[in-house]
């Protein structure tokens, strides 16, 4: 990475402004990622003075700011009161604490990464990315949708549910990307299913969900149909990590051990 | 472009270009105990604390850190000492190279108070070292946090 220029930003209007005049201006969130690509950058914009580093735990939201550290992220005790702390399994599984403690949370969304652990355990929760100038869209639609922003991500709201969640990840070391992750969230009424490292990005199973809608108890039919659905509808591809034979397999396993362990099983 | 950060207490000014990092800016200015390991995010040797939590300074600018605390291996004479004698008395000295970052994080873990053993292994996750297996290094660390679990 080189870097002519840097710009304490006062205002977001001011980064803004800034990452507009020029497309080889670039905001920086830690700061991590971006130190791997060899890419040359104008202006690096630097929001750090922004206040954009805090997490406002409330009754419905849990708002965090894009700045937010994934260490102060897992660390929150807001964040560990989610879904039985399933994102704090997760989180503590990318890389080291010192890694943790540069990487943002903003830049772990706006990355969109294939590998993505964050964004595989985020999308089995109800989250609304926020970006400036002012628009609002759920992460799903920022994964998958056909819509783009090219704003500032300023915070990343999470609905503050009662439920149960919990994080698989199949990679050969703490050290290693995934090969296959997977996330399950027992809400009311039903089950949100996402699988990452497909090696596509996270991405919902809709038909196991909704295959599994209002079920109140599990049986083993039932958890063999939501698992069959998973790897004929979300597609799971082959690259040198794994292949998708070895892909399929271990997302229906993983799936069927979730959901037996946020049944309390 | 000038930036002031305060390094083991003592405030410096210093003059450097925009894509440095903290990494080369302390090897440059004689704190040579902060090792340059893979220089990629992943080994850890590089780690110093940075307003007291440990970071990679290896993956961070260092204008970006105007006003900021930075602590090395320098700065904590007396966790380096006491954990290098118990390193000793464990086996678990080989080579030395990533044993100041061992220090820096043994050091975050003391005024984070961890206090057994599996949050000792997590926090040690990622911190690489070639030569000693880890487990004389981790009796040491016990010893040092007072964890007898
Ligand atoms: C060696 C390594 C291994 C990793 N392994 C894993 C892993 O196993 N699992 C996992 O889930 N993650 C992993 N990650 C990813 C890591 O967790 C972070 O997601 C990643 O570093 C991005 O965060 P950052 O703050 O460094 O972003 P940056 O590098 O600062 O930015 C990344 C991109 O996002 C843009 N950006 C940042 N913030 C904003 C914002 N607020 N608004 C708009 N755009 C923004 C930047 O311009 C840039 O294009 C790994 C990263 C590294 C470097």
């Amino acid at each position: 990475m080189k870097i002519e220029r840097l710009l304490r930003a006062d205002t977001l209007e001011e980064a803004y402004e800034a990452l507009q005049a020029d497309k080889a201006n670039t905001l920086l969130g830690g700061g991590v990622w971006l130190k791997q690509l060899n890419r040359k950058i104008s202006t690096a914009v630097d929001i750090t003075r922004l206040g954009l580093d805090t997490i406002e735990a409330g009754e419905d939201v849990i708002d965090v700011g894009a700045m937010v550290t994934l260490r102060d992220f897992e660390t929150h005790p807001a964040i560990a009161g989610l879904g039985n702390g399933f994102l704090v399994d997760c989180t503590q599984r990318i890389m080291s604490v010192a890694l943790r403690n540069v990487a943002t949370v903003g830049g772990s969304v706006i990355g969109r990464f294939g590998f993505s652990d964050f964004l595989t355990a985020l999308s089995v929760l109800d989250v609304t990315l926020v970006f400036y100038p002012l628009k609002k869209l759920s992460l799903e639609a920022f994964l998958h949708g056909r819509e783009k922003p090219t704003g500032i991500l300023t915070n990343i709201v999470i609905r503050n549910e009662t439920g149960t969640g919990c994080f698989k990840k199949n990679a050969n070391t703490l050290l290693d990307f995934a090969r296959l992750n997977l996330a399950v969230f027992r809400h009311r009424g039903g089950y949100r299913i996402a699988v990452g490292a497909r090696p596509g990005v996270a991405k919902r199973a809709h038909e196991s969900m909704a295959y599994l809608q209002g079920r109140e108890s599990l049986e083993k039919e039932d958890v063999d149909e939501a698992a069959t659905r998973l790897v004929s509808h979300v597609k799971l591809g082959s690259n040198n990590r794994a292949s998708a034979d070895y892909r399929k397999t271990v997302a229906q396993s993983y799936l069927k051990r979730a959901l037996q362990e946020v049944n309390g099983r | 472009m000038k930036t002031d950060i305060r390094i083991n207490g003592q405030l410096k000014s210093f003059n450097v270009k925009t894509d440095e990092t903290l990494l080369d800016t302390l090897r440059r200015h004689g704190y040579v105990g902060v090792k340059k390991g893979c220089d990629a995010s992943t080994c850890c040797v590089c780690a110093v604390l940075l307003d007291d939590k440990p970071v990679l300074s290896c993956s961070l600018l260092t204008v970006r850190l105007e006003g900021r605390h930075v602590t090395t291996i320098e700065g904590i004479p007396e966790t380096a000492s006491r954990l290098s004698a118990l390193f000793g008395d464990e086996g678990a000295d080989q080579c030395g190279f990533c044993n100041p970052s061992v220090a820096i994080v043994v050091h975050a873990m003391a005024r984070e108070g961890i206090d057994d053993e599996n949050g000792i292994r997590h926090y040690l996750g990622g911190h690489l070292c070639r030569c000693s297996g880890y487990q004389a290094q981790l009796l040491a660390i016990k010893k040092f946090l007072g964890v007898t679990s």
